[in-house]
């Protein structure tokens, strides 16, 4: 069965003043139609970048594309040019971006931000574009829409400003919506709300997600799949149970430590991981988290891990996983808990 | 409403301030307007004129007096060119002056905003440096350099345009370019400035992924945006242009009120000086007044029921 994108070692390079910087050093995932996968790691993993990649987006001329394969309905995104991408960008890809305070123009009326997709990828014309975008106001849970067209971003708050966001990336009906951190900046009861509402509008429209988040409450509530992402690479991927029951990569369970659990009922201390991410000036020429890898070996500081398969989803780049790799499964089974 | 209430008494309390400093700044300034003539003339002429002029009187005198013809719409007897008065001064010279400058701010306008507009999208990049190379240029080379180049050029070697004195339109030309250069230079570096910010904004980001053209971009979304601080600073470069300029003018032999500026303070004529001065400052504050309707246009989270603070 083919994706709907598939991201093939993906590399992509900022160069600046002081040289270069190896934001994806290798990014392979998939997205398959109608799910939710969820890329999850910590800032700077190459999350952002990744979703910029696939929108054509990277800041030029400092950033770009060096290897890999970005593959949209059997079609290379990274052989795209200017205006190929144009066409892509609205009606089949839409956008959802991390900060809805900033993401919609001050200046220009919430109605006309969302009639402007529509006049411009579908041709409507204006009248049908504003029948059209009152209809994508309610759908996206906002009463009285029709007055609420013609009001600015300012008269709106921020859980509302999100679901006019969303109802711009809505609008075109793409097959798949990028959303980076949609429920960041907004607060709890909100975050829910708005997860809520793109679950209940992707089952409606059978519309693939791909969420980027570094809250995993999000990617258990919402995702189908996961993705988790350290220093530009992908290191463990599977679905949500196999992520969060049976996970494969050091790395995941320190993140997996690092949440609040309901059910402990004492006072348990977080356990965070120790240490910062490598620097991708110069990244490591084996595993990235080796660094901060509380069961490293000395394979690991030569060596890139290889994928290690334990299912037709999941995967993880792990050395411990290689068959050769010393047994120590007491070890590692104190390091999940 | 009453925001505009507020609003048009603070402009008189304004006004009356400046009149008021003018008045004393001016008094304060060493010699009077008779000192040149003193030597020629006689004693009792000289003192005939004086109280003509109300000068005889205390200052606190002159100023009420002042003040009262002031409330009239009068600004006074020029002391200088006889039998002339301020009102008739500042008359036949404005159209003059605001012709050439409303000429020159909107060709700045226009130019500004476009290299301004260049440069930003090619941040870095060789338009950039071109259009902030024109800019530094046209900051730096004063019109009292540029102008004679312009009337060596365009008016005596090549025989396209006239070279001086105000007759028929033709004759804007010149001054029009020389006066719009320095407001075109401004413009540019702080459109340039306003829209690289703007185009780094989030908001631009989202109409990038909507799928939108670059010019698209810029011009629904990143200009309205990008002039916003921009307005604030034409409104004083619109009320400078327009009450002409004394180098311009006095190359270019326009009789504008340009002129009267610089002269009046030479020759202490205080009612020229006073009537000049709160000309200015009444268009100025005025084309602020404007400046800030018009930032309710364009930007709508400013609200005018809010009374201006917002």
């Amino acid at each position: 069965m083919s994706h709907l994108l598939e991201v093939d070692d993906l590399k992509v390079s900022f160069h600046v003043s002081s040289g270069e910087i190896q934001a994806l050093r290798g990014v392979s995932f998939h997205v398959n139609s109608g799910e939710t996968l969820a890329v999850v790691g910590e800032s700077g993993c190459g999350k952002s970048v990744t979703a910029q990649a696939i929108m054509g987006m990277i800041p030029s001329p400092q950033g770009r594309v060096k290897e890999g394969r970005i593959l949209f309905k059997g079609q290379d995104l990274t052989k795209f040019n200017k205006k190929q991408f144009r066409s892509v960008r609205g009606s089949e890809i839409g956008m959802v971006f991390q900060d809805p305070m900033t993401s919609l123009n001050p200046t220009m009326k919430v109605g006309s931000q969302i009639d402007e997709v529509l006049v411009k990828n579908q041709k409507l014309s204006k009248k049908e574009a504003k029948q059209k975008t009152i209809e994508l106001l309610k759908l996206v849970g906002i009463s009285d829409a029709s007055s609420r067209y013609s009001q600015y971003p300012h008269e709106f708050s921020g859980g509302m400003r999100q679901r006019v966001v969303i109802a711009i990336a809505l609008a075109c009906n793409p097959e798949l919506i990028i959303a980076d951190e949609p429920t960041t900046a907004l607060d709890v009861t909100i975050q829910a709300q708005i997860l809520e509402l793109l679950k209940k509008l992707q089952k409606e429209r059978n519309t693939s997600i791909m969420l980027i988040t570094h809250d995993l409450g999000v990617v258990a509530e919402v995702a189908d799949r996961v993705a988790i992402m350290y220093a530009g690479v992908v290191v463990e991927s599977g679905r949500v149970e196999e992520i969060f029951e049976n996970p494969k990569h050091p790395y995941t369970w320190g993140l997996l430590n690092s949440v609040p659990k309901l059910e402990s009922s004492e006072k348990e201390r977080l356990i965070p991981i120790e240490g910062s991410p490598p620097d991708l000036f110069a990244p490591p020429k084996g595993c990235p988290f080796a660094e901060r890898c509380p069961f490293t070996m000395e394979v690991c500081l030569e060596h890139m891990p290889g994928k290690e398969v334990f299912s037709e989803n999941h995967q993880a780049r792990c050395w411990l996983n290689d068959p050769r790799a010393p047994k120590n499964e007491e070890l590692i089974a104190a390091g999940r808990e | 409403m009453s925001y505009l209430i507020k609003r048009l008494f603070t402009m008189f309390v304004t006004l009356w301030i400046i009149v008021t400093l003018t008045f004393v700044i001016m008094h304060m300034i060493p010699g009077d307007p008779f000192a040149t003539d003193a030597k020629s003339l006689p004693e009792e002429i000289v003192q005939n004129m004086r109280e003509k002029y109300n000068l005889d009187k205390p200052l606190p005198t002159q100023y009420f007096l002042y003040l009262k013809d002031l409330v009239q719409l009068d600004l006074g007897p020029s002391i200088q060119s006889k039998s002339r008065d301020v009102n008739s001064l500042i008359a036949d010279g404005f159209g003059l002056s605001a012709l050439l400058g409303i000429q020159s701010l909107l060709i700045a306008i226009v130019v500004g905003i476009g290299l301004g507009v260049i440069a930003a999208l090619n941040h870095n990049r060789l338009l950039d440096y071109v259009s902030m190379f024109i800019a530094i240029i046209g900051i730096s080379v004063p019109s009292f350099i540029l102008a004679p180049l312009l009337i060596k050029y365009f008016a005596v070697e090549w025989g396209l345009l006239p070279v001086a004195a105000w007759g028929t339109w033709s004759h804007s030309i010149l001054p029009t370019i020389a006066l719009a250069v320095s407001p075109i230079a401004i413009i540019t570096r702080f459109v340039r400035a306003s829209m690289i910010e703007i185009l780094n904004q989030n908001f631009i980001k989202t109409a990038e992924a909507k799928g939108l053209h670059t010019w698209e971009i810029v011009i629904k979304h990143g200009l309205r945006n990008a002039l916003i601080p921009v307005i604030s600073f034409i409104g004083p470069l619109f009320a400078a242009v327009i009450t002409g300029t004394f180098v311009i003018e006095k190359i270019f032999a326009i009789p504008g009120i340009g002129k009267y500026f610089v002269d009046s303070i030479f020759n202490r004529d205080y009612p020229v000086i006073l009537g000049t001065t709160i000309f200015y400052s009444a268009i100025l504050i005025i084309t602020l007044f404007f400046i800030d309707l018009l930032y309710r246009v364009i930007d709508p989270r400013i609200k005018i029921a809010s009374g201006g603070d917002s």
